[in-house]
């Protein structure tokens, strides 16, 4: 049961470190809109668009 | 009435949908698109479209010409980026709308980044210095979208983003803490005990911390509401439930022996908290379609200067300034008519259905429109100093007395609090005196722990949220959860006519003598061809395929109608109040003076206002009609409708509208425009309709996005079904409370019992809601 000793802490830790990126990606606005990202997904990019992104 | 009910909405199922071309939904447009945005994208696709090859986008662009002044710009710009912008769009319906407006830099080389927040419906875009926001506006006009520019303190991106995030940082916390709390209870429920116990629920202890200190925050500040204002609300009892379930764990944990409540008392404050920002998300969409709070739009007027014509932004304009009103205008001041005369649009101020024409010396007022002629006023009163202003500040002061109008559950807890509170102190003074002080305390406070009115605080939001969406679904925006309670206490329901009963546009309904000939039409055509009068979109309507014929010296007389010459003969259509039979309004056709036929028009009705107001009055509801427009034309609606003429009031003023609205009980007002405002804040439940104008939103606990009325029946039939699972959950919920309650005062109620009864209630509320809402 020794072994104990040592999990915890690091469940914890490792539960304190979701928690810590899960309130980092809300500050940086990865929540603020549900909708339109999963609507945006769905058409494919022009081909233009796709230039101008890898720079050609 | 049922039946009445379902009637209607079968007929809406039963009519036939097809998928749409471009992106599949189902739709009941006949032209095989569910939107425009779809069938754009079809073109642009196959047929290499691109907006500006339109005729009518120069025409587009003048109209937001506006705009492009710099005053407009640095107004409107965004915090952070001097060209960066934030759009109100109107009309965004699927997927492909999202992606066409994101389309915007590939139309405009000018805008660099285009993107759309489809919940709240707006608009970011930022661009290069040389980024005109009337070709903006253009292009989204023309891709058939309204848009119109948010302010930064009607920005409602930036103002609900800090405030959810904070929220959802609140529900993280909440959760993770219950959930590890739950892993470190499992093994002491599975009969671990000793020293391990003991670390596992000092464990439980700290995390409970942050809940206690940081996600609990927004109910601590609505219990000391409920002190401020001396009305008891749910969130009362929801901190004395977690503050007891705290305090009871913490001394049995220090003591050494005795129940721990920190797992149910973490999630349930985790589940409430989930619960409410569902509600939140969904009432902030709405609210978002009502903060266009600007009743006339910030705009370029011309003035004349000493030596020419300026232009200056309408809030910088002075008393004496002289303006050139340009004509389809909103009069940005009240003042005098400098010109000879000039037509009105006074509906949105007033309610009458007929532009008025206005001579030299008359005093005219902001908001109302500018028909088809350039004018000059004189400005005497500047933006607070108007007539709407006036309107807009009693609105103000009005909206901060909040109505008190209190819900069920805000009732039920006050009386559950009560009820509770005194059991657990009888219970602990007698039990006390009777056996023993401390068993007492203990089993006062886990009554008190369990009693927590679960289904009210959890319960309660979701049937809000789930029926606001049901709501959204049919068109029908609401502000807030308690609307659902209102539409039940109605008995009285006051419609105004122009624009909410009628359509708002005139129809030719009636003619004498009874045929037309194509020569005539081509003439009276020509006589209207210059006119923005309602009356010239009348006959335009009516005659589509007719060809105007080529007039000369065309003519308008002030207060008389037009004039013109053809092959030689005199031609005019007149005004003829002589002959305005049975509520319609009428012109004279005329040649050499001579007249050849009289033309009738009436503002239509609503094709369902008919029904609608039949199954009002057979749902025992109270019509009536309030109106600004003259006493002949409403009571000749009011005949149409059978509304009962003693219900019926015409030719009031805004303040008489409100006036009238306080001597009724429990009233609900439907109207569109400004001078339906301070009514709809008087009554119990304001709803404004499609079309309406801003100020009325502003007033409004409901909007119809949908044309018509039969919103208001969906409107009642889903506050009746909300009302019915709120009944129902709140009968579970005593009866949990009841049994639990019992329970633990007989000393039965141990930790592990209270965690499986209250995911079980929770799991029985949630099914209940649900099920209530859905169908």
């Amino acid at each position: 049961m020794n072994v104990i000793i040592l999990t915890i802490p690091m469940a914890l830790i490792f539960a304190g470190g979701f928690v810590y990126a899960f309130l980092w990606a809300t500050s940086k606005g990865q929540f603020d809109d549900l909708e339109t990202p999963a609507m945006r997904m769905l058409k494919d990019e022009n081909p233009s668009e796709q230039k101008q992104k890898n720079g050609i | 009435m049922i039946s009445v009910m379902s009637e209607i909405i079968e007929n809406i199922a039963s009519k036939s949908y097809v998928a749409c071309k471009h992106c599949g939904t189902l739709t009941n447009f006949e032209n095989q698109f569910c939107c425009s945005a779809c069938e754009i994208l079809y073109q642009v696709q196959n047929q290499n479209w691109l907006p500006q090859t339109n005729t009518n986008f120069d025409s587009y662009k003048k109209n937001f010409s506006y705009m492009d002044h710099p005053d407009f710009r640095n107004y409107y710009a965004v915090k952070e980026n001097p060209n960066g912008f934030v759009f109100y769009v109107e009309g965004l319906q699927c997927s492909s709308c999202v992606h066409l407006i994101e389309k915007l830099p590939d139309f405009y080389n000018e805008v660099k980044t285009a993107e759309i927040n489809f919940g709240l419906s707006t608009l970011v875009i930022s661009g290069s210095e040389n980024m005109q926001l009337s070709h903006v506006a253009a292009v989204i006009s023309e891709l058939g979208y309204r848009a119109w520019p948010l302010s930064p303190q009607d920005n409602v991106v930036d103002r609900f983003k800090e405030e959810n995030r904070a929220f959802i940082k609140k529900i993280a916390i909440a959760g993770a803490s219950a959930g590890n709390i739950m892993l470190f209870v499992v093994p002491i429920y599975a009969g671990l005990s000793g020293s391990y116990a003991t670390v596992f629920s000092w464990l439980s202890f700290f995390l409970f911390l942050p809940i206690l200190f940081y996600a609990a925050i927004p109910f601590y500040q609505g219990a000391m509401n409920s002190f401020k204002y001396h009305v008891i609300n749910v969130d009362l009892p929801i901190v004395i439930a977690m503050l007891s379930g705290f305090i009871v764990s913490t001394i049995n944990l220090v003591r050494g022996h005795g129940e721990i409540y920190y797992d149910s008392t973490a999630s349930f404050i985790f589940l409430i908290l989930a619960t409410r920002f569902m509600v939140k998300r969904i009432q902030q969409k709405s609210l978002s379609e009502s903060s266009l709070s600007q009743y006339i739009p910030i705009q370029s007027v011309e003035y004349k200067t000493a030596d020419g014509v300026a232009n200056k932004p309408s809030h910088k304009i002075n008393p004496g300034d002289i303006l050139i009103i340009k004509p389809n205008q909103i009069l940005p001041a009240d003042g005098t008519i400098y010109s000879i005369s000039a037509d009105l649009d006074m509906s949105l101020l007033n309610g009458e259905s007929l532009p008025q024409t206005f001579a030299h010396g008359m005093k005219v007022f902001a908001g109302t429109r500018a028909l088809n002629k350039e004018f000059e006023m004189i400005v005497e009163k500047t933006n607070a100093d108007t007539e709407i202003g006036h309107i807009i500040s009693k609105l103000e002061r009005e909206s901060i007395q909040k109505t008190n109008f209190i819900t069920l559950s805000d009732k039920i807890a006050q009386w559950l609090i009560g009820i509770v509170t005194s059991i657990a102190v009888f219970f602990f003074i007698f039990y006390g005196a009777l056996v023993d002080y401390q068993e007492g305390l203990n089993r006062a406070l886990a009554l008190i722990v369990l009693a927590c009115p679960c289904a009210l605080a959890f319960g309660t939001p979701l049937t809000y949220a789930m029926s606001l969406r049901r709501a959204r679904e049919l068109g029908i925006l609401i502000k807030n959860g308690n609307v659902f309670e209102k539409v039940l206490n109605i008995k009285n329901i006051f419609f105004d006519k122009t624009g909410t009963l009628t359509s708002g546009q005139l129809s030719l309904v009636q003619y004498f003598p009874n045929e037309v000939s194509e020569e005539v039409k081509g003439i009276i055509l020509a006589l209207e061809s210059n006119s923005s009068h309602p009356i010239a979109f009348a006959f335009r309507n009516a005659w589509r395929e007719a060809t105007p014929v080529n007039l000369e010296n065309l003519e308008e007389k002030l207060g008389f109608g037009v004039v013109g010459y053809y092959q030689g003969q005199k031609y005019s259509l007149e005004s003829n109040q002589k002959r305005e039979e049975n509520g319609l309004m009428s012109v004279a056709f005329k040649k050499n003076d001579q007249a050849l036929g009289y033309f009738y028009f009436s503002d239509e009705l609503h094709q369902d206002t008919k029904q609608v107001i039949q199954d009002l009055t057979s749902r025992n509801f109270n019509v009536g009609i309030l109106s600004g427009d003259r006493k002949f034309i409403v009571n000749n609606i009011a005949t149409e409708t059978k509304i009962k003429p003693s219900m019926v009031y015409s030719e009031l003023t805004p303040m008489e509208k409100q006036d009238k609205i306080k001597d009724f009980e429990n009233v609900c007002m439907i109207g569109d425009g400004a001078n339906d405002a301070l009514a709809m804040k008087s009554a119990l439940l304001g709803i404004a309709v499609k079309g309406s104008v801003s100020l009325s939103l502003n007033s409004c606990d409901v909007y119809f996005t949908r044309p018509g009325l039969k919103s208001l029946l969906f409107l009642i039939d889903i506050s009746q079904k909300a009302q019915d699972t709120l009944k129902r959950n709140l009968f579970f919920a005593l009866m949990y409370n009841f049994i639990g309650g019992v329970l633990s005062l007989l000393g039965f109620i141990n930790p592990l019992i209270a965690a499986i009864l209250m995911p079980i209630s929770s799991a029985l509320i949630l099914g209940s809601t649900l099920w209530g809402v859905k169908k």
